[in-house]
């Protein structure tokens, strides 16, 4: 209806869904870039805001690349799953730099007590482990680590993954709860 | 079946069993492999690692965000003349500090805002910018004192400091009461109703936006500062779009779609936080970390009544429900109009006065004024209370008017009756017995003052019964006198005010008055959507009705969805007995479907599927049957079935007779579309001597200038034109365009049909000019009302092909009419004598250009198409073949010429002359 409105990520999505499978490709380094250039607009972070978390930046991305009433709710999954990849790449590579910054100039590992009902602590290398991990994971059990992926990147519902994966809901819980076990026994090595 | 495969297929299903289970399930495994690492997994899954437990936001401040001396590092320093003290928050825009500044000793707070401004034309609008947002004063905005840019080009801005409380946590803190509330929420109106008269939008109001101090006023934070942020630092040289970072639950639905931002974006925002004042949440009840949905609840979705959201509930709820949802409205051109409109709303609530977010009805005002004069009208509020509580009590039935209660009841009950079925007992007893019933019932009604709802609902069934014997004028006045004693029965009325509405509707749409229609079932619809719910028969059955006014105002998209709507509602809410209702719906998302031009085949299955049901349900000789029939007569004739259509045809019209007599203007109509499939047919002769007929009747019935009229007058044009008779075709043609353009005026679908007619008729007599200029406002008209895909301006295109063939301008022609015929071939349901007659042109030119292979092509599709489902002798499989034959005569190949018509074996020799020109012509109007 309102095709000319429509913005590149839009018309990758679309082609996406009308099975262009190098559409994703394509879409995934303006996700990346926008996410990238979102983070790094809060220059000094403070404590979590009201406006500033990875949910908030995948919405923000959402916003800014697809800007379209005209994408189906399948769309809007498969944007916020192409969002989740995106999301853990640019994770990465802040973890990475941090970890770097951390070698060079003593940077104290990260607690995650501001978070509420938290009392998580995850440093940076642990990160790349588990970034590392879940590439593994990918090697074996590819949909699991696509499930792992969407839900912890992409701030998904197990709803929205079902419906961007094209699985059951069932399916979703049981890929969850074996690359949870998985990475464990993984990164306890 | 890997071993990878067996480890995960054993961990799905012993995961979370108990652990005897597990360890006989694992005894049976051989592969001790496996066996290892399922045990391993198992143990994990009891016992996950705390990391895989964090949300994504939790991983994102860890990894992102660290603690560091980023925040701190600027403590102490000093940016310009303000020295930083500490820090207040951090948010989407940047950080913002507590300064101080240094010559004043002046407590500011300072926002370092995200990107850095390095180009310094970029400064200098910045600055600029900053001046305009400096000059808001207003004691309830906090004001932009200042404004530059640090030496690493971090622009910054210096703000009033309040030191206050969110206004939503104020709220909840203090338990303020909802009179309490909106006074607050007034204020804050009054603020922003400030700064939209200096041309500044906030763009992002928000709790945090929006401080109570100490002293309970009001201030507003960051007044037009979002602006600032997209257009001159995040996005320079973009403006007005909707771009902006914003809070996701907060946005708008213009920010989500990147439509433009106006004051409409403030209201919505105004909306959001006096909802939130109200309920103590956000509108969508929504887990709003799922962006997806969050944004689709934006989009496309109600927000939960505030009827619900609050405990307990205030005093007419409802009224703020209303207003919240005209400030909340998804389109901007569907708020309130101005922050003063909803402010005045606000108010009136307060003051106990109706509000105008709710519709401006006069039953609505009656029982408000009830409410808010309620010492001084209380003697008669109790009268009015006993009425409507006598009005089902049999006590009340003792009062002298029982006898004409009892009449107007059985009456009531009796056209009920008479319009569900056909019973020649029921309406054949006198001489047009329900005439004489209708107008005794008029007499009855006036006895019934004393029980106005029985009177309402009575004088809405003669209504009916008014409209059923064709005496619209009549119908509506009752419709409206219905409509006045509905509406002074007060609040929780508004199913039969919304009844009343209808009939008034009906009775205008009757009398072809389709804009009024259109206005009071809009109404009826809302009123209905409101109290009886979406789902509810009446609701889906005023959709219809509303959608036909929409459809014959030429507003087919509009008209569609809604009957789409009815039609899901009904076969979603289907219960038994339903079955009617369905098919009505049906029937008319086929008329309109067809109209629309592009879905034929699903048109015809819909009445066919409803004409079965229908049959099934009552028979085949029962009136209720009727509007099936007619509707499928209708659509076959437009659609070149014309032997079945008139079968169809003379069935309603049998039907229609029986039930309203000769006179009744629905059997003439019925007629004209008789007549219409016997021109379909070729029988021209017998169509203009039952025109003729019709003519007469409409001209008795309406005494002048009238819609149906007008119809039957072209469709006279038609059979002469069919009988290539054109000077007289073009009499009647302007005869009936001329009361059109009286009727309507110029911008109408059907003038647009008739301007196409006129094309037809002056190109026959050889006025090429007139026919060109005829046929191009023909075709514009259509582009703009039925696009570029629909058949009629297709067939208009095709026509104006031929004409410029005709003035010898083939460079304009050829190009025009192969597009038509692309169109065309593609175009699903397109009546197949459009394509005959596209491609008899094509190919004429083809033929005048030389290129005889294409042009042999095109002829022979042509024939082939027009074989198809005609019979021999058939007008337009005679021309097609025509055409084919003179064009084998031409090029020397008269032995395939005979053998064509061979083919056509027991056409007349007469018919076999070549014609003037090969274009098949069959004239068919609309």
């Amino acid at each position: 209806m309102m095709e000319g409105d429509d913005s590149p990520v839009t018309l990758l999505l679309r082609a996406a869904s009308d099975g262009d499978e190098g559409a994703v490709g394509r879409a995934f380094p303006l996700v990346y870039d926008e996410l990238r250039r979102l983070a790094s607009l809060v220059r000094s972070g403070g404590r979590a805001s009201d406006t500033y978390n990875a949910t908030a930046l995948v919405h923000e991305a959402y916003i800014k690349l697809v800007r379209s009433r005209s994408l189906t709710w399948n769309d809007r999954a498969h944007f916020l799953s192409l969002a989740g990849r995106a999301m853990r790449q640019v994770l990465v590579d802040k973890a990475a730099e941090r970890a770097t910054e951390k070698r060079g100039g003593g940077w104290e590992s990260v607690t995650l007590a501001d978070a509420p009902g938290s009392e998580l602590t995850v440093s940076h290398e642990e990160f790349l482990d588990l970034d590392r991990a879940l590439t593994a994971l990918a090697e074996e059990h590819p949909r699991a680590a696509r499930v792992v992926e969407c839900r912890y990147f992409g701030a998904m519902s197990s709803e929205e993954i079902a419906e961007a994966l094209a699985i059951s809901l069932p399916t979703v819980t049981r890929d969850w709860r074996f690359a949870r076990a998985w990475l464990t026994q993984r990164l306890a090595r | 079946m890997t071993r990878g495969e067996r480890i995960r297929e054993l961990f799905d299903r012993l995961a979370g069993l108990p652990e005897h289970e597990v360890r006989a399930a694992l005894t049976e495994e051989s592969d001790p492999q496996v066996r290892e690492a399922v045990k391993a997994l198992l143990a994990a899954d009891e016992d996950p690692l705390p990391i895989l437990a964090a949300t994504p936001d939790e991983l994102a401040a860890a990894v992102g965000e660290p603690q560091g001396p980023g925040v701190e590092r600027l403590l102490g320093t000093t940016i310009g003349r303000y020295r930083i003290e500490s820090l207040i928050g951090v948010g989407g825009m940047g950080t913002v500090y507590l300064a101080v500044r240094e010559d004043l000793g002046m407590k500011v707070a300072l926002k370092l805002l995200r990107g850095a401004l390095g180009d310094p034309q970029r400064v200098a609008r910045f600055k600029q910018e900053e001046r305009v947002l400096a000059q808001l004063s207003h004691p309830l905005i906090a004001q932009i004192l200042d404004a530059g840019v640090a030496p690493d080009g971090t622009p910054f801005l210096a703000m009033a400091y309040v030191d206050g409380t969110p206004l939503t946590q104020w709220c909840l803190d203090r338990g303020l009461s909802v009179p309490r509330r909106l006074e607050l929420f007034d204020s804050l109106c009054e603020a922003v109703a400030f700064a939209h008269k200096n041309l500044v939008v906030h763009r992002d109001l928000k709790p945090s936006n929006v401080m109570v101090t100490r002293e309970g006023v009001v201030s507003l934070l960051d007044f037009g500062v979002a602006k600032l942020i997209d257009e001159e630092i995040d996005h320079p040289g973009l403006t007005h779009t909707g771009m902006r970072v914003v809070s996701p639950a907060y946005a708008t639905p213009e920010q989500v779609t990147g439509g433009p931002i106006s004051t409409a974006t403030d209201i919505y925002g105004l909306g959001l936080l006096l909802y939130e004042m109200l309920a103590g949440r956000r509108p969508y009840a929504r887990d709003e970390r799922q962006a997806a949905r969050l944004f689709r609840a934006v989009l496309n979705e109600e927000p939960e009544p505030l009827s619900e959201a609050m405990e307990p509930r205030p005093h007419a709820v409802r009224d703020l429900d209303a207003i919240c949802l005209k400030a909340l409205a998804k389109s901007p051109s569907d708020r309130y109009r101005s922050v003063d409109a909803l402010r005045d709303d606000v108010r009136r609530y307060l003051e106990g006065r109706p509000v105008a977010a709710r519709l401006p009805t006069r039953l609505y005002r009656t029982g408000k004024f009830l409410r808010r004069n309620q010492a001084r009208v209380a003697v008669g509020a109790l009268v009015a209370a006993l009425a409507l509580v006598a009005g089902g009590s049999a006590a009340w039935q003792g009062y002298q008017t029982r006898a004409a209660l009892a009449e107007a009841q059985d009456l009531t009950a009796f056209l009920v009756r008479v319009f569900q079925s056909n019973d020649p007992r029921e309406t054949r007893g006198t001489d047009m017995p329900l005439k004489s019933f209708l107008d005794l019932g008029r007499v009855y009604v006036e006895d019934l003052e004393a029980r106005p709802e029985l009177q309402g609902r009575t004088l809405e069934v003669l209504s009916l019964g008014y409209l059923e014997i064709g005496e619209y004028e009549r119908a509506e006045e009752l419709a409206t006198l219905s409509l006045e004693k509905r509406l002074a029965l007060g609040v929780g009325h508004e199913a039969e005010v919304a009844s009343s509405l209808r009939a008034q509707g009906r009775a205008r749409l009757e009398a072809q008055e389709l804009a009024g229609a259109e206005t009071v079932l809009r109404t009826a619809l809302a009123l209905q959507r409101q109290a009886l719910g979406d789902d509810d028969p009446e609701t889906t059955e005023t959709m219809l009705v509303l959608a036909q006014a929409i459809r014959d105002q030429g507003a087919l998209d509009e008209a569609e969805s809604l009957t789409r709507e009815s039609l899901s509602r009904r076969l979603r809410v289907r219960r038994s007995g339903d079955e009617d209702g369905i098919v009505s719906a049906m029937t008319a998302l086929a008329r309109v479907l067809a109209l629309n031009g592009r879905t034929a085949i699903v048109a015809e299955d819909l009445l066919r599927k409803g004409l079965e049901i229908r049959e099934r349900l009552y028979g085949l000789d029962d009136f209720r049957v009727e509007p099936s029939v007619s509707a499928l007569a209708d659509f076959l004739d437009a659609s070149d079935q014309g032997e079945e259509a008139e079968a169809l045809a003379r069935r309603s019209l049998a039907l229609r007779r029986r039930v309203y007599g000769e006179e009744h203007p629905r059997v003439t109509a019925e007629q004209t579309v008789l007549a219409s499939t016997l021109l379909t047919q070729g029988r021209a002769e017998e169509a203009r001597d039952l025109l003729r007929q019709v003519v007469r009747r409409y001209e008795d019935t309406y005494g002048g200038d009238h819609l149906m009229l007008a119809l039957a007058i072209e469709e006279v044009s038609g059979t002469f034109l069919a009988q290539e008779r054109y000077d007289s075709a073009e009499v009647y043609l302007r005869k009936a365009h001329s009361m059109r353009l009286r009727l309507e005026g110029e911008e109408d679908p059907d003038v647009a049909a008739l301007h196409h007619l006129l094309g037809e008729v002056e190109e026959r007599s050889g006025r090429l000019e007139d026919a060109e200029a005829s046929l191009r406002l023909a075709i514009g008209q259509r582009l703009r009302f039925l696009g570029p895909e629909s058949p009629l301006t297709l067939r208009s295109q095709a026509l104006l092909g031929s004409v410029l063939t005709d003035l010898g301008r083939l460079d304009e022609a050829e190009p025009l009419l192969r597009e038509t015929v692309r169109v065309q071939r593609q175009v699903l349901g397109e009546p197949p004598t459009d394509l005959v007659r596209s491609l008899g042109s094509l190919g004429r030119i083809l033929r005048l250009r030389g290129s005889w292979e294409e042009a042999e092509d095109a002829y022979a599709e042509a024939l082939l198409i027009a074989r198809t489902g005609r019979s021999v002798g058939d007008p337009v499989r005679v021309a097609a073949a025509r055409s084919m034959a003179d064009f084998y005569v031409d090029r020397g190949r008269p032995d395939e010429a005979e053998r064509i018509w061979r083919e056509e074996e027991g056409t007349a020799t007469a018919a076999r002359e070549p014609q003037r020109r090969e274009a098949v012509e069959i004239p068919k109007p609309r």
